[in-house]
Parts: structure tokens; C-alpha cells; sequence
């Protein structure tokens, strides 16, 4: 510390440019998680966390910031922004999961935000049916996730033939298991990876993995796609990869182990010859478990494909090593051991459920039960049903006795119960029910207001 | 020669300069003309000391008597810290390593949160202030609070400690924090520096209160409060001071060497600079206000500089005897509270003292 004043040099200061903040990313620039990992974060998530960074819900993240950015000339509402963010192709390998990674990219000046999406493989595979439609999620690593304090959702998790976590060999969650009851409102929800937007509670250890093992194939395929997150075409410097990588692979399996025989090679995969053409001479593309397929088949990785490593003759498959795949009889066979006494179970299941959450259950279609097992699936279809009907008509009933007593509280306070202060007042009921159930409404206001005024409301 | 309306730069321009710039640009240029003297040396070394990471220190306060320069300090010790993390910065287009806002003075009957977080978020460059929500998490379950208008306190707080955390803000400067201390009533001045020191636990940042010698109330709510408090006196320059007399002559001629008029060489005579500082009071903020005010009259009477100039330039006697008055009770009140004060002795003898104090009570 000075104490002699004279050793001080007294200098002029003054504002400096060079010493002034220069321009800062417009939000925070939140570090994507799982990077050079299978773990890899998901532009969902990375999205999710970036609104509870700034304390805002996600749709008005989106409305308020990046579809401004996004070159949208129409103004457009919280729900149609919700729209984006909250679909299946949000982390696929289209055109909307680019631009948001681009947008989001310079909001926060975080660099190729797009390898948290799938976009590194477009050209190489075909979009169709590599989103899952449906949000899902491995409690283990979430839990670690929480542990860590930095719980996320990852990439793999969002990827539709992705069915187990290769890590914690466990199958994937899509369901919280949260009864109806319990659902928050749709206005209270929040939207994070770790919890569910329904009910609110956390997603780590509501579900026992234990219960349902994934098979082999399905952990290998984890695998696979987990290792293709983690490789090189995922990272910042390679997100444009050689377009007809897999067109060329095929080209060069049919002149080294086919012989320049296609057809070996169509019968090898199990696939058609003129299909086998047209994913040779880039017509069409092999969607993603397709591609897994065929690379796996004659011992190499999607990853080294994309990356351009050559196809150096790897040792000769035989085609009865293949594994092809089974006839709808042997299918329809196989599945059938066991099917009735499960389906009877469903029947007599409490709440009951509907033919198209039993046919995912037993991993087929709601056709094939429907043609299978006639009788049992119009049962389980007519149950829930009457069910749902019930459960209609309880919540309407239980939603007019809350507007009831609100309008008593009202009438008796002396304030004329109306629709917009209803709405003011009311938190659980959403508004479009109040909209839909007006006259309802109006009969209760008024029948209210006569028996304790004794006169009529109008 | 620049335009009126940009304002000249005194680091690229001589006093030679100025003399061809115009009136107005004249008074820009000398205004903004700060000096880096020893006392401002000496208080940016502490402030730099008690801001560092890891020093136990959460809140620090600046005091000093109206018109010694706090308010340049403020603006030195912000530039002095975006210099350090210049580099960072440059690699890191989040980081904000420090803030500065003032403590906001609403007129309402009590401190307003509100106005304070929206200062401090528009500090952090933070959107969507009005639209903030806060989380809340009940038997388990994690939901938000819906909002129809603006934002709630308790969303704007959550919103500035998220923020502070992923600007990874190291220093908050809160200008005019006497603000805090107005139309206090019961225990709120308790909990006011309680939301302020879970502010600096919560994100890590330290906090800088800059104010008058009337912030010293901050030390007595309470001992822990006390324990993560430390002072920093800005002193004015004493006249019994040999030092300080010599110190601030240097200031008065380092002034005289950028004050933009003919004939201002004679302004720094030994007689003025003694008279002139007791008629600062020994501060040099007062003294800079008081040249600008006498270069504002020497151009409008015939732009040639006279010492008569000066005197009406001065402070009132009555605003002296006030300035002067509340200098000299604040220096008695922070006298022996100062970081850097400590001795063995002294603390033993506090010890001694509080012992039979205690014993007398007993």
C-alpha cells in the first residue's frame, strides 16, 4: 500500500475504448453439456435450460428472442411459438432444428449449437422416423444428472431407434406415471429435462428401470448411435459430412464381396434390389437404424463411414449370418403365446386403458390386435371409452362445483359474478373451458345471485 | 478541431489543443480531464485487496466526504477491472466481470427491491426483465407462478442471482448506497443487508457500497454482518498535513496543465493552493467543480484567465461549514473501523475493555 503520496505519478485517465466492455451475447452463453460424448446434449434441453437461466418460460424465450430472428414477418403467439421448440423435428436434421441452432448460436455466442441436433447427418440418412415422436428419458442419468447438479437431456434420448440407455443398460422412460389427477395446469408448468411438465415432480427415480430389461440388439444399437454422437461428425469443424459417404460404402461392398453382384448384396441386407439401386446412386437415403444396418453388417461403423474412412475389404460375411428378417406368420405366431391372458389383464386394468396404449405395451400395432384378437381389443376399446366419458363428465362436474363456489364467494362479498372475473379469479380451470361451458356458467351466476339477493342478476 | 456535440478526448488531445476548440468543447474537454492522484492510487489498491476472491470479505464500503471523487473511483476501479479481464472477455462474449448501478431513490416510503434488481438487471444487459417468473417448488413438485403483469420481486431477484452466476460477475458497485439506509423502520435495514449479502453468497460476487461517511451505520446491525464488512476511507487531503498539502499543490498544477484558457500558467501560485484547499475542504471533486466553474466565467468575460475568477467560483461559507462539519464527524466515526488499522495492541485492549465492561454489568 502507498503511504509516501510522493511516489505516486499523477497521470491523466480518462476513457478509454479499449478499456470500455465490448459487446456482450445478447443471452448468457450457457455451455452445452455431453460434448464429445454419447451423452450428448439435445437442442430441446440446451433450450429448456437456457430459459430457467433467464428466469422466463421457454415459449416467451422463443417469441420474445429468436423467432424475431428467425425472419418470421407475422407476429405470432406464445402457443404457435411453443409449437416449435416442443416438436419432434426440433432436434431432427431439417431446416427449423438448423435455423434455431444458428439463431441460438449467435444469441449467445456459443459455436455449433447444430451438433445438438442431428443436422451433421443430413445428406447421409433419411429424415424419416429418426425423431422419436414422443419425449423420453433414462431416470439413471438423470439422477447422476441431479447428483451433478447439471441434469440434463441428452441427444440419444430423442433419436426414435434408440430404445435403451448404453450406459446404464436400462430401457428408456416415456411416461412419468403420473395420475390424472395430479396434472398441473398447463400455464404452471415448467419446463425442464429433469422434470415432468405434467405434473411437476421430478423425473429421477419415478419409474423403476429394473422392471423391463432391454434385449442385446437394443443396447448394441444404443451403442452404436451412442459411439456416432461421440465421434468426430458430430463435432464443431465436421458438421458437414461427405454427402455420398454410404452411397460410396455400398458401391464398394457390391464390387468387393458381392463381386459386382447387387443382388448378393440386397439379399445380405434384406432388402430389395431396386432399393439397394437407389440408395447406391443416392435416389433415396437409408434412414438411420437402415444405415446402422448395413454398416454393421459388413463390420464397419456409420461414424468411420461419415468420416470417410475407406471400406478396406473387411473379412467376408457369409449371407447366412445375416439375420433376416422374420415373416409376418412366424411374427404373428411368436407374439400370439401369451397375448390373451395379458390382453384379459388389460380388460380388467383399473383405470382402464385404450387399444392403442395396450398395443405399445405389448410392442404392436392397434391393426394387427384389432385383427388378432377381435373380440378382447373392442372390449378393452368399449371399457375405456365409457371410462373416458365418465372421466369427462367427473371433471366437468367438478370444475362447474369450483365455479359455483367462486361465484358464491363472489355474490356474497357483493360483487356480480361475471365471466371475466371468474377468469381473473380461477387458476386451475383453464379459460377455453370457462369459454366452452358460457351458458353453463351463466345459469350458475344467475341462480347464485337469486337465491342469496333475492333477485334476478339482470 | 471537433464538433460540439462530440465530446473532445483529453487522452489524445494537449492542452494546446483545447485552447482552439470552442467554448462549450472547452468545458467538455477540462471536465472530463480526471486526475489519478495518490489518494485515488491508494483506495484503488484497497478496493482491489477487498474485492479479491477468497478474502472473507463480502461487502465493502466506501466512504468519504461529498465531492472527493467517489463517483470517478467508481468509474477507475470498473475500467481498472475490465482491463484485467479484457482478455477473458474477448474469449468469453458472456462474461460481464463487473457492474455498476446507483441505489435507486424512488421517493417511495421504503428502499424500492423492485427499481434496484431492474437496475441491476439492465446492468447485466438482461432481457425480458418484465417477463421474469419465479419457480416454486412445493411437496416436491416444481411449477411456476403465473404472472398477468411485470414481473414479481421475488422473479426479479431469482432472475439477477441466475444472471450473475452465467455473466460469472465478480464485482457489484453500488453507487449512492446510502439510498439504502432512508425511511428505515423496525428491522429493515437488517433485512436489507441480508438480501444483499445472500446476493454476494449466491452468485460470488463481492459487493462495493460506495456513499457518504453515513454507510458506517452498516456496521452496527450486526456482528456477523461486521465480520464480512470491511471499510475503505476516501480521505480528503488534510491542510495539517504536510503530504497532503504537497500532494494536493501537485494535483492543483497537474489541473493547470490541461485548464484550456491563456494565461491559466499562473494559476497553481504555493498561497493559492493552501487557500484553495482549505476552500475545497481538500477534495478534489469540489476543487475540479470549482475550476469549471471559474474557466465557464473567465471565457464569458473575455476568454483570458485572471485569478479574480476564482473567488466566485468558490463554495459559500455556509456550504463550506457544512461540507466541513459533516467531513470532520465522519472521519471521528470511522476512525479506528478502517481496513489496514488493525494492531495486536489495539484488538488486546478492545478485549480488555469488553471484559470490564462485562464485569461492571455483572
Amino acid at each position: 500500500m502507498n503511504t509516501s503520496f510522493d511516489l505516486v505519478d499523477q497521470e491523466v485517465i480518462a476513457e478509454d475504448p479499449q478499456q470500455r466492455m465490448p459487446p456482450r451475447s445478447a443471452l448468457v452463453a450457457l455451455k452445452p453439456l455431453g460434448i464429445g460424448t454419447p451423452c450428448r446434449e439435445s437442442l430441446t434441453s440446451y433450450f429448456q435450460r437456457l430459459a430457467d437461466a433467464h428466469c422466463v418460460i421457454p415459449k416467451v424465450l422463443a417469441r420474445e428472442f429468436v423467432i424475431p430472428q428467425l425472419g418470421f414477418n407475422n407476429r405470432i403467439s406464445e402457443t404457435q411459438a411453443d409449437r416449435f421448440w416442443r416438436s419432434s423435428f426440433f432436434n431432427g436434421m431439417g431446416q427449423v432444428a438448423q435455423d434455431w441452432a444458428r439463431v441460438l448460436g449467435d444469441l449467445t455466442s456459443i459455436k455449433g449449437l447444430a451438433s445438438l441436433t442431428l443436422v451433421p447427418l443430413r445428406g447421409s440418412v433419411g429424415a424419416q422416423g429418426t425423431a422419436s415422436p414422443k419425449r423420453r428419458w433414462c431416470p439413471l442419468c438423470l439422477e447422476e444428472g441431479v447428483r451433478a447438479g447439471t441434469p440434463y437431456g441428452q441427444l440419444l434420448w430423442e433419436i426414435g431407434c434408440v430404445t435403451a440407455c448404453p450406459k446404464h443398460c436400462v430401457k428408456l422412460v416415456d411416461a412419468c406415471g403420473c395420475p390424472s389427477g395430479e396434472k398441473l395446469n398447463y400455464r404452471k408448468a415448467k419446463f425442464l429435462p429433469h422434470i415432468c411438465e405434467s405434473c411437476g415432480e421430478s423425473l429421477v427415480g419415478r419409474v423403476d428401470p429394473e422392471l423391463e430389461a432391454p434385449s442385446q440388439d437394443e443396447v448394441g444399437l444404443a451403442h452404436l448411435v451412442g459411439n456416432l454422437l461421440a465421434s468426430p461428425v458430430f463435432a464443431g469443424s465436421l458438421l458437414e459430412p461427405k454427402v455420398n459417404a454410404l452411397a460410396e460404402f455400398l458401391n464398394e461392398a457390391v464390387r468387393d464381396i458381392g463381386e459386382g453382384n447387387a443382388e448378393c448384396i440386397a439379399k445380405i441386407l434384406n432388402v430389395s434390389k431396386g432399393g439397394l439401386s437407389d440408395w447406391r446412386h443416392g435416389r433415396h437415403l437409408p434412414s438411420l437404424p437402415q444405415a446402422i444396418h448395413i454398416t454393421r453388417t459388413f463390420g464397419a461403423t456409420l461414424a468411420g463411414v461419415l468420416e470417410g474412412t475407406k471400406y478396406e475389404g473387411v473379412q467376408r460375411v457369409s449371407p447366412k449370418s445375416i439375420h433376416f428378417r422374420p415373416r409376418r406368420a412366424y411374427y404373428r405366431r411368436a407374439n400370439a403365446e401369451g397375448l390373451d391372458c395379458r390382453l384379459e389383464a388389460i380388460l380388467r386394468a383399473n383405470p382402464p386403458i385404450s387399444v392403442a396404449e395396450t398395443a405399445r405395451r405389448l410392442g404392436t400395432s392397434t391393426k394387427e390386435l384389432y385383427r388378432l384378437y377381435k373380440e378382447l381389443a373392442y372390449a378393452i376399446a368399449a371399457r375405456a371409452k365409457v371410462w373416458k366419458c365418465e372421466e369427462s363428465i367427473n371433471r366437468r362436474n367438478a370444475r362447474l362445483q369450483i365455479v359455483r363456489e367462486i361465484a358464491e364467494e363472489m355474490t356474497a362479498a357483493g360483487i356480480i359474478p361475471t365471466q371475466k372475473r371468474l377468469e381473473d379469479r380461477i387458476c386451475e380451470i383453464p379459460k377455453t373451458f370457462l369459454f366452452q361451458e358460457r351458458k353453463a356458467c351463466q345459469q350458475i351466476y344467475e341462480s347464485v345471485w337469486g337465491s342469496v339477493m333475492g333477485r334476478p342478476l339482470h | 478541431m471537433t464538433t460540439p456535440s462530440s465530446s473532445p478526448d483529453p487522452m489524445r488531445m494537449t492542452r494546446e489543443q483545447a485552447l482552439s476548440l470552442t467554448a462549450e468543447d472547452r468545458l467538455i474537454y477540462f471536465r472530463d480531464v480526471r486526475l489519478k492522484h495518490p489518494q485515488i492510487s491508494n483506495v484503488l489498491e484497497k478496493l482491489d485487496l477487498m474485492t479479491a476472491p477468497d478474502t472473507g470479505t463480502s461487502i465493502a464500503l466506501l466512504v468519504g466526504p461529498t465531492g472527493v471523487g467517489k463517483s470517478t473511483i467508481v468509474r477507475n476501479f470498473e475500467q481498472q477491472i475490465l482491463r484485467n479481464h479484457m482478455k477473458q472477455m474477448q474469449a468469453d462474449a458472456g462474461l460481464i466481470p463487473v457492474i455498476s448501478v446507483e441505489a435507486p431513490a424512488t421517493g417511495e416510503r421504503a428502499f424500492s427491491w423492485r427499481t434496484f434488481y431492474h437496475r441491476l438487471g439492465e446492468a447485466l444487459q438482461e432481457p425480458m426483465m418484465t417477463r421474469k417468473q419465479e419457480t416454486v417448488y412445493r411437496d416436491g413438485r416444481a411449477s411456476i407462478r403465473p404472472v398477468m403483469t411485470g414481473s414479481t420481486v421475488a422473479a426479479l431477484q431469482l432472475a439477477v442471482e441466475s444472471t450473475l452466476i452465467h455473466r460469472q460477475t465478480k464485482v457489484i458497485i453500488v453507487d449512492e448506497a446510502v439510498h439504502l439506509l432512508r425511511n428505515l423502520h423496525g428491522n429493515t435495514l437488517e433485512n436489507h443487508l441480508d438480501a444483499l449479502k445472500y446476493l454476494s453468497n449466491k452468485s460470488g460476487a463481492k459487493l462495493v457500497l460506495v456513499g457518504s461517511y453515513d454507510l458506517h451505520g452498516l456496521l452496527d446491525v450486526s456482528a456477523q454482518i461486521t465480520r464480512r464488512c470491511s471499510i475503505i476511507h476516501f480521505q480528503r487531503y488534510l491542510p495539517d498535513k504536510e503530504a497532503d498539502v504537497l500532494a494536493f499543490q501537485k494535483v492543483l498544477r497537474k489541473f493547470a496543465a490541461h485548464f484550456p484558457i491563456e494565461g491559466a500558467e499562473d494559476l497553481p501560485s504555493v498561497a493559492q493552493a493552501k487557500a484553495l484547499q482549505e476552500a475545497c475542504i481538500g477534495c478534489v471533486g469540489i476543487l475540479k467543480e470549482t475550476l469549471v466553474r471559474a474557466l465557464a466565467i473567465a471565457m464569458r468575460e473575455g476568454n483570458r484567465w485572471r485569478n479574480g475568477f476564482l473567488e466566485p467560483a468558490l463554495l459559500t461559507p455556509a456550504q463550506v461549514r457544512a461540507i466541513h462539519r459533516e467531513a470532520l464527524e465522519g472521519e471521528a466515526k470511522v476512525d479506528g473501523t478502517i481496513c489496514g488499522t488493525g494492531s495486536f495492541l489495539a484488538a488486546s485492549r478492545q478485549v480488555k475493555e469488553n471484559q470490564i465492561r462485562a464485569k461492571g454489568a455483572a
